[in-house]
């Protein structure tokens, strides 16, 4: 259902298409800004495709596209989120824009990973209600969203983000500085720095630390945190563990070797036929399938954990 | 022979004619229909537009696009909607009572809302509230007609634009109470309602929905409601006309249109689909987020409210004179 607030989504590439969708399931009227005509004029199909497989296709009618930032009525516009090419130009671009044109109490986001939001918005009026909001791809699939708060991002800009997320059926978690990586993705890349040192020393094969995440303590994560995790496990016990183990861990500040010189190879993964495995059309036609089926059936299982989409309250 | 076979043969070719004509409109609609808004994606017409196309989806069974054909004040989507084949298949989601007032504006937007539109019936109407700084020294409608009674020209309002409702409503107040405010108009009601809570400016109509959050924060003073009955959403609120305006109403009116020429059957079928629409709870929720108060009714009650709308600014602007 249309409704009072409207969410602009800057950038109608894979990520902010996606992001459309999940406000427009939660009843937002959308509009994606999109420069390039042909991305904008695909978009209406991609959404009723994807809306359908939901039963929200009721929804498609609430979205559209837009050329410019300018092109738009922006009285009733309540929250802007820059998912436009990662260049800090084009995102200071973004904000000066929304800066200029939305009223002064709507929300500034961006989803970039690379840029923090208050480099974004540095100089710009009114920091304080801008904050990084950053989706994981497919964004309309994954649930996480990083909420993230700079120095001069207010308690109110942070607050009010999350009760948008929770309302839209996602699962918000808030990042209080804007660090590289944010959240998830730091913890991330701790885990692939250890996991390429092992390999780098020889200790393990590429195959086998695959295995020891997805048949081991991989598929736990499912189920519980590490945190959580702790509370089944004990904490003496993995207190104990890490006190024999840090000191060996790696605290490389470098790329491991096993990366840098695949990627001066050439041997960037999938889409050059190489990685750490080797791909012809037809094994990745078929990994791919069966990772998306895999990641389906995960989504089912963590599916009564996430929120509700509520009804949309005034966001204004 | 030949005569009778000729005279046959006219009637079979008129008769199918008629049949395939009558067909084609019990068949309506057999593909998709669509809504012109013509305002830019995100506004209120826009956002009103696509509850009723997706209402009107609904029932009809068919898919209703929303296209936005913004462009002087509402007139080039209108004017796109007036050329279109008079087949049911093109309508406008009319922003009545700013089309109203474009049609009695210097520049005439080439269009009468009159003879050019078949109408479909209204949607709904959105009130207006007046609202003040919170430090302005009035406590209601009264207070503030003595304020600018006393001083001449010295208030000043602000209003979304120039020749906006907003703006236009306010010349109405001043003729009838006979006070002198001036008039700051700003492009759209946003740095409008900003600069009245900067304290830049004292006094302003606005859309009861665009008001609403400042009025609920205490960031500006609410001291009347333009509508004729009290609004559900400014309870406790009286209305201009029962706080010593006798007679005042200013709403913002919008509902559908077709070209001229569109069979009857076709818009009355609509007006059916358009009416089942606005009486479903979900659409009635949907327009209330808006501000927007459901009026479900006959064609007839569009072409009286137009009527009247026409009438009613013709008479603002001729005694506003120059609209700055």
């Amino acid at each position: 259902m249309t409704s009072t607030s409207v969410a602009v989504i800057v950038g109608g590439g894979t990520m902010g298409a996606d992001v459309a969708i999940v406000f427009a399931r939660g009843g937002w009227r959308v509009v994606v800004v999109e420069p390039a005509a042909e991305r904008r004029q695909a978009l209406g199909s991609y959404w009723t495709v994807e809306l359908d497989k939901t039963g929200h296709g009721a929804a498609a009618g609430a979205m559209s596209a837009e050329a410019k930032m300018d092109d738009l009525a922006w009285d009733n516009v309540a929250i802007v989120v820059d998912c436009a090419p990662e260049r800090l130009d084009v995102k200071r671009v973004v904000f000066e824009t929304a800066a200029r044109l939305a009223r002064a109490d709507a929300i500034l986001a961006s989803n970039s990973s690379g840029f923090p939001i208050s480099q974004i918005v540095q100089g710009l009026p009114h920091p304080e209600r801008c904050a990084g909001l950053h989706f994981f791809m497919p964004a309309h699939l994954v649930p996480l969203v990083e909420v993230v708060s700079s120095a001069e991002t207010n308690q109110e800009t942070a607050e009010r983000l999350m009760t948008i997320m929770r309302d839209l059926g996602r699962v918000p978690v808030h990042v209080r500085r804007d660090l590289p990586g944010f959240l998830a993705n730091r913890m991330q890349h701790a885990l692939a720095r250890e996991a390429f040192a092992l390999i780098e020393a020889g200790i393990a094969s590429a195959e086998d630390v695959d295995a020891a995440v997805r048949f081991g303590f991989g598929f736990r994560f499912l189920a519980a945190g590490p945190a959580l995790q702790r509370d089944h496990a004990g904490l003496d016990v993995h207190c104990a563990a890490a006190a024999t183990m840090y000191p060996s861990l790696s605290v490389a500040t470098q790329p491991s070797s096993e990366l840098r010189d695949r990627v001066e190879a050439g041997r960037l993964g999938m889409k050059t036929g190489a990685g750490f495995y080797d791909w012809t059309p037809e094994t990745i036609a078929a990994e791919r399938e069966r990772y998306q089926s895999a990641l389906a059936a995960a989504l089912d299982i963590i599916a009564d954990d996430l929120p509700q989409i509520r009804p949309l309250e005034d966001h204004r | 022979m030949y005569h009778w076979m000729k005279q046959t043969g006219c009637t079979v070719a008129l008769l199918a004619t008629t049949a395939t004509v009558a067909w084609a409109q019990a068949d309506y609609p057999s593909r998709q229909v669509t809504l012109v808004v013509p305002y830019a994606a995100g506004g209120a017409t826009d956002i009103i537009g696509r509850i009723v196309a997706q209402g009107l989806g609904d029932e009809l069974n068919q898919t209703i696009v929303v296209q936005n054909a913004p462009g002087a004040g509402g007139s080039i989507g209108a004017m796109q909607v007036m050329r279109a084949d008079p087949d049911g298949y093109t309508l406008l989601m009319g922003a009545l009572t700013s089309h109203s007032i474009n049609m009695h504006l210097p520049t005439a937007p080439g269009f009468d809302l009159r003879t050019d539109f078949e109408t479909v019936g209204l949607a709904g109407s959105v009130g207006l509230a007046l609202v003040t700084r919170t430090d302005l020294a009035v406590d209601d409608l009264k207070s503030l007609l003595a304020e600018a009674g006393a001083n001449p020209g010295q208030l000043a309002y602000a209003s979304a634009g120039a020749g906006s409702p907003q703006h236009l409503g306010m010349e109405m107040l001043k003729n009838a109470a006979d006070v002198n405010l001036v008039h700051v108009p700003y492009q759209g009601s946003a740095p409008a309602i900003t600069d009245l809570i900067g304290g830049h400016v004292d006094v302003m109509f606005d859309t009861i929905p665009s008001v609403l959050p400042h009025v609920n924060s205490g960031a500006v003073k609410a001291l009347a409601v333009t509508t004729p009955e009290p609004s559900p959403f400014l309870e406790g609120l009286p209305t201009v006309a029962s706080a010593g305006v006798e007679g005042f109403e200013v709403q913002s009116w919008f509902g559908v249109l077709a070209p001229a020429g569109t069979p009857e059957t076709v818009t009355q079928r609509l007006n059916e689909v358009l009416n089942a629409t606005l009486q479903k709870p979900e659409i009635i929720a949907a327009l209330e987020q808006q501000g927007v108060v459901a009026s479900p009714g006959p064609r007839e009650a569009e072409a009286a409210l137009i009527e009247s709308e026409i009438a009613k600014w013709q008479a603002v602007i001729e005694t506003a004179g120059s609209l700055e």
